[in-house]
């Protein structure tokens, strides 16, 4: 990956401009108004002071008719600007809202291969860090906007009183930009590796806390300790570079300012004397001349402290330009009068590892189709294209006789009720759970599914029956329970297809038999798809389908298989070697 | 009450800027030089303000002598103020950095002494949030704030406030108490931030557990169109957590606003107070200018204090939070390690009761034991408490009664470190890292040489899994072995758990997920262990278990009975049952 070297500021205006919308617009409206009222105050207080020190040595009344003057006018000033602030506070709350708001939308819609590649540390590390530091260059936009104003308010204020001083304050601001330009690209770069480490770091605790147990039972505290321990290491290394950058660049700016305020001090003092400049008039350059050198240097400082705030920008849009999951499954289909029907496919992981080496699958409505075969053969992956889940990377699909293309993933998953091997639940009580079957069902219906499911039982023997709060990934039931809210999720959904990804593999003997039944109940007027490596569940199948390495090896009713004498009956009778 | 309130808030945040002052040693030469800089710098530059009314004295006066004298010394204050100046920002951002290090390293390690069932009521989302969004507030404190307050603000209105006293008594006195009542306003305000800021924070907390359950159960919310219901309830903690957040920007707006006043108000009052003073001949222009000059910069910094004290009580909220973590219980470090004891009953369990939470008894008076060298099976259904009596051998819990005894000795006498380190354990859903599957493994025994890896690997059936993948054994499996299938993972963990060979094999329903290779090479390799293993095996299959030198059968958290397979089926008892409730599969 090649890095462009040159960093432009206003493209990266553009993209603040283009991740917080209209609110954005608002935002900079208010802030420039804000800005006005508040860059204003500066020449009044400036001029307040000279009149009032011009009224201590004259006793001129006007003098001091015009400093009380402005400062009722700063009063005034000073209660507008309290009232803009709240708005862009407001504005910048919004803004914050809806950019949280749109990556969670933009991440529950993201492809599950995504997640199969990139770490949860990192999504998470994007969603809040980065979002947040995103958040800090509106900020940045405030700081550069509110400099800006008060600059151009104050330097005509300054030119009234004294050319001079004026040129000076340029002088000052030129030298400041120039040597600020020199520090941004490479401060902006090693920002771009350090939210990097920092997100690598994010993933070490997130793998330290999902293998919490693992840790503990094999005693490999120290182990992961010292792995955090160096990841961090690293992020240090990274950040004594920016350090050095960093704190120059602040030192130089502030020996800038500095030379500004005292050049200001002694000339004008120097003037005084000389005759060209009143007491009064010191007072107020003194202020202007300071405050200008300030804000000058300000600006320039946060144009280049405003790029770690970009940096994070970045990686906010980097995640939102990830492609979101397509609406359809973007696959034609060969005519076919089954509900399902998958020809010569071909999948293939993004890194080439292929899995599925055309494969051709017939399922009619209302039959009950068996895949088996070993782990890792490519059995779930199959179910996981017919779901839209995985992309095909060749083949054909036809869904109830239409091309797939010709539906969306939503309808097509609307059809299937899908009960997986690791039955995996969310945090949540176990009503919730059953709910995200159907999330309008009454409580009659979730009850009735529980029971169908064989949970009831269990469900009203806890101390808050449906109320009862499974824990992280259902951690608190035990592998049979979980397995069955499963299915009572899947019974709720009332899918016309109900897929079994292994589904009774990790249910006791007992659940086993009584799910067995309503089971088969439920199955019955259905069309079912039985992912299974355990032969006995799968007998009585109107078509299995062997699947190996990849390929169809071996397809027919359990009686033509064992017939076959080949694989299948080999498998079936566990006759190894 | 409301006066305690604040007492107590005070004393919290003094807590916290306590805690982060004394992370490392590191951290605190850094932290201690940036003050000692911050100080000199404050005290410098107040004296730069009082040069003001030294140059005025000569510009009023038109003395051309008193002019260069002034700016020479002016001018030597100044290099110097500009030599501390430079480096200060050095030691603050080397502060900072090593403090941000030290509390993350000091959530890491606190996660590692919680108790190992800690996450089974606990959200990971939380720790999530400590370590992310609360950090953040922190490390804007730290690098900020810190600092300044306890360096530059000293410095500069210890100088400042003393030098006008000094100047002008009387006029300091006119202005001081509406200082006062400012800052007594301001920090009304700002301790009311803290309480602000951890409540957001746990809105926060709501939001990252939606997130990781989402991260963790994506193909479930697709294929059930979940996506827009979860949308809606991370919006709803959104809300909540912005709405916190709005208060915390009006709790700003009025902090800001007291600020300005405590700025503009003195400043102004100088002035006209001054010009009386002036008229009785009490005051002259320059000295006027001077402590002009000289509160300003005193009151500018007021305003800076206020802010920074907002911070503190934000930051305040912040570590509140985090804190929660290292105020949980922490697993004992107590006890001895018995390894080594030779007792005939490797387990013994005597009349134990244990309560899941109050209320529901998980083990409900349960006794047995398990001899040394023997292959033991648990069954029951499930739920009946077989997968709890393993985690209590192990212990994950000490809040049960009666006693249980590893190798003749209470667990309680026993270092849960040394004991753990004789276990060999494999569950239904262990984790698998985001790693390679060599170190997948090789955490099992992290010491293990290339031949004892090659072994466990050949006898699980993982060299065959290896082959198939483009970096063999240096392949990355992903979040949780996400790239695996469920069978192959499973090998992975018994790989792992026999490479670490320890004395007791402890598996969880170890076949139940698998394909009939993959439970063949389990099955093999169950039974090549050595002869001086003491297994205890739970299972639901029971051809598994048909066996086994002893079998427990556990029901509603009880022993009801146990003997081999044959004389459990004479007595047709439970066991019986659950036999032939299995045949009818």
């Amino acid at each position: 990956m090649k890095k462009k070297n040159k960093v432009s500021v206003i493209k990266d205006l553009k993209k603040i401009v283009k991740l917080s919308g209209k609110s954005g617009v608002k935002y900079i409206v208010l802030v420039i108004l804000q800005s006005a009222a508040d860059g204003l105050g500066l020449p009044i207080i400036a001029y307040f002071s000279k009149y009032i020190i011009d009224y201590a040595i004259n006793k001129n009344r006007t003098d001091l008719l015009i400093s009380i003057g402005l400062i009722i006018g700063q009063i005034v000033l000073m209660v507008l600007n309290s009232i803009l602030n709240y708005y862009i506070s407001k504005q910048k709350y919004i803004i914050g809202m809806n950019i949280k708001r749109r990556m969670f939308a933009h991440f529950v819609n993201l492809p599950v291969a995504y997640f199969e590649k990139a770490h949860s540390g990192d999504t998470i590390a994007r969603i809040n860090g980065d979002t947040d530091l995103f958040l800090n260059s509106l900020d940045m936009v405030y700081r550069i906007i509110s400099n800006f104003m008060s600059t151009i308010i104050a330097v005509p204020a300054i030119l009234v009183l004294d050319i001079r001083m004026g040129l000076l304050a340029g002088i000052v601001g030129t030298l400041s930009a120039y040597i600020n330009k020199k520090f941004r690209v490479p401060i902006r770069k090693q920002n771009e590796t350090l939210r990097k480490q920092v997100s690598i770091v994010l993933t070490e605790i997130i793998e330290n806390i999902s293998g919490f147990k693992v840790i503990k039972t094999y005693n490999l505290q120290e182990h992961f300790k010292n792995r955090f321990f160096n990841k961090q290491e690293e992020i240090i290394k990274t950040k004594k570079k920016k350090i050095v950058y960093s704190s120059s660049l602040y030192s130089l700016n502030s020996f800038i300012y500095q030379f500004n305020n005292s050049a200001v001090l002694i000339y004008g003092t120097y003037l005084i004397i000389k005759g060209l400049l009143t007491i009064g008039d010191l007072a107020a350059l003194r202020q202007l001349g300071v405050r200008i050198g300030y804000l000058l240097i300000d600006s320039t400082e946060s144009f280049s402290k405003a790029q770690d705030a970009f940096a994070g920008s970045d990686r906010v849009l980097e995640f939102l330009n990830q492609p979101v999951e397509k609406e359809n499954i973007p696959v034609s289909g060969k005519p076919c009068d089954s509900l399902i029907c998958l020809d010569d496919v071909y999948f293939s992981y993004i890194d080439g590892s292929e899995v599925l080496k055309g494969i051709s699958i017939d399922i009619k409505k209302g039959e009950k189709v068996a895949l088996v075969g070993y782990s890792g053969h490519g059995k779930s992956t199959i179910v996981k294209l017919m779901l839209g889940l995985y992309d095909f990377t060749e083949g054909t699909y036809t869904f109830e006789g239409r091309s797939a293309c010709d539906y969306t993933k939503k309808q097509i998953r609307r059809k299937v009720s899908y009960v997986s091997q690791n039955a995996t639940i969310f945090n949540g009580t176990i009503k919730e759970n059953i709910l995200n079957g159907k999330l309008e069902a009454t409580d009659e219906e979730v009850i009735e599914a529980a029971k169908k499911a064989h949970a009831h039982e269990f469900i009203i023997e806890q101390e808050k029956q449906y109320d009862t709060v499974v824990g992280e990934r259902g951690i608190k039931l035990s592998g049979g329970q979980r397995q069955r809210v499963a299915l009572a999720r899947a019974i709720l959904k009332n899918g016309e297809i109900l897929i079994l990804d292994e589904a009774t593999s990790s249910l006791d003997s007992k659940s086993e038999e009584f799910i067995k039944d309503s089971l088969d109940q439920f199955m019955k007027d259905r069309t079912n798809i039985i992912v299974a490596h355990r032969l006995s569940t799968v007998e009585n199948s109107d078509m299995i389908y062997l699947i190996e390495d990849g390929r169809v090896e071996e397809k027919g009713t359990h009686q033509e298989l064992l017939s076959l004498n080949g694989k299948y009956s080999k498998l079936y009778y566990k006759d190894f070697i | 009450m409301k006066k305690n309130e604040d007492k107590k808030d005070f004393k919290s945040i003094s807590h916290t800027i306590f805690v982060l002052m004394s992370l490392s040693k590191e951290a605190r030469i850094w932290f201690f030089l940036k003050c000692i800089n911050g100080a000199t710098m404050g005290i410098v530059y107040g004296i730069l303000m009082r040069y003001i009314e030294y140059f005025t004295n000569a510009a009023v006066n038109k003395d051309m002598t008193l002019f260069k004298q002034t700016t020479v010394v002016y001018l030597i204050l100044l290099a110097f103020m500009v030599l501390t100046r430079f480096f200060g920002p050095f030691m603050g951002n080397r502060y900072s950095m090593y403090t941000i290090r030290d509390i993350k390293r000091k959530i890491l390690l606190n996660i590692h002494d919680l108790k190992i069932n800690y996450f089974d009521d606990k959200h990971s989302g939380d720790i999530v949030t400590k370590l992310t969004n609360d950090v953040t507030i922190l490390e804007n404190f730290i690098s900020n704030d810190m600092a300044t307050l306890f360096g530059y603000l000293p410095g500069a209105l210890g100088y400042a406030i003393i030098s006008m006293f000094i100047m002008n008594t009387r006029l300091s006195l006119l202005v001081l108490p509406i200082v006062l009542l400012a800052s007594y306003f301001t920090m009304k305000f700002s301790f009311r931030m803290r309480g602000i800021s951890n409540q957001r924070q746990k809105y926060i907390s709501n939001m990252n557990m939606i997130l990781r359950d989402i991260l963790e159960n994506i193909g479930i919310v697709k294929i059930y169109n979940l996506n827009d219901h979860y949308f809606k309830k991370y919006d709803e903690e959104l809300s909540s957590a912005q709405k916190e957040e709005n208060k915390v920007y009006k709790n700003n707006q009025i902090i800001s606003v007291i600020g300005f006043m405590v700025r503009i108000i003195p400043y102004v009052s100088v002035f006209f107070i001054g010009i009386y003073f002036i008229g009785r001949n009490q005051l002259t222009i320059s000295q006027m200018v001077g402590f002009s000059a000289l509160s300003g910069y005193s009151f500018g910094n007021l305003q800076n204090l206020y802010a920074i004290i907002a911070h503190a009580a934000e930051s305040t909220g912040a570590m509140d939070h985090i804190n929660e973590i290292s105020n949980e219980k922490k697993e004992r470090v107590d006890g001895s390690d018995f390894s080594s004891v030779n007792h005939a009953d490797a387990f013994e369990f005597s009349h134990v009761f244990y309560d899941y939470v109050e209320g529901i008894t998980v083990i409900n008076d349960m006794s047995f034991s398990i001899k040394r060298g023997s292959k033991t099976a648990l069954v029951g259904e499930s739920g009946c408490g077989k997968s709890t009596v393993v985690k209590l051998i192990q212990g994950y819990y000490d809040n049960y009664t009666g006693d249980i005894l590893i190798n003749g000795l209470s667990i309680k006498e026993w270092s849960l470190k040394a004991l753990r380190s004789n276990y060999s354990y494999v569950s239904q859903d262990e984790y698998l890292f985001s790693d390679s599957i060599r170190n997948n493994i090789m955490y099992g025994k992290i010491s293990a040489t290339e031949e004892e890896f090659n072994h466990v690997c050949t006898v699980t059936g993982v060299n065959e899994i290896a082959e198939e993948q483009e970096n063999g054994y240096d392949s990355m499996i992903g979040e949780r072995g996400v790239q695996l299938s469920g069978g192959q993972r499973q090998r992975i963990h018994l790989a792992r758990a026999l490479l670490s060979d320890n004395q007791f094999i402890l598996l969880d329903e170890p076949t139940s997920s698998l394909d009939t290779r993959s439970e063949y090479y389990i099955e093999k390799a169950i039974q090549n262990t050595g002869e001086n293993k003491t297994i205890v095996i739970i299972a639901h299959r029971l051809s598994t278990i048909i066996n086994c030198d002893d079998i427990i059968v556990i029901k509603a958290g009880k022993t009801v009975e146990s003997g081999t397979h044959e004389s459990l089926m004479n007595k047709k008892g439970e066991y019986y049952h659950l036999y032939n409730s299995q045949e009818v599969l």
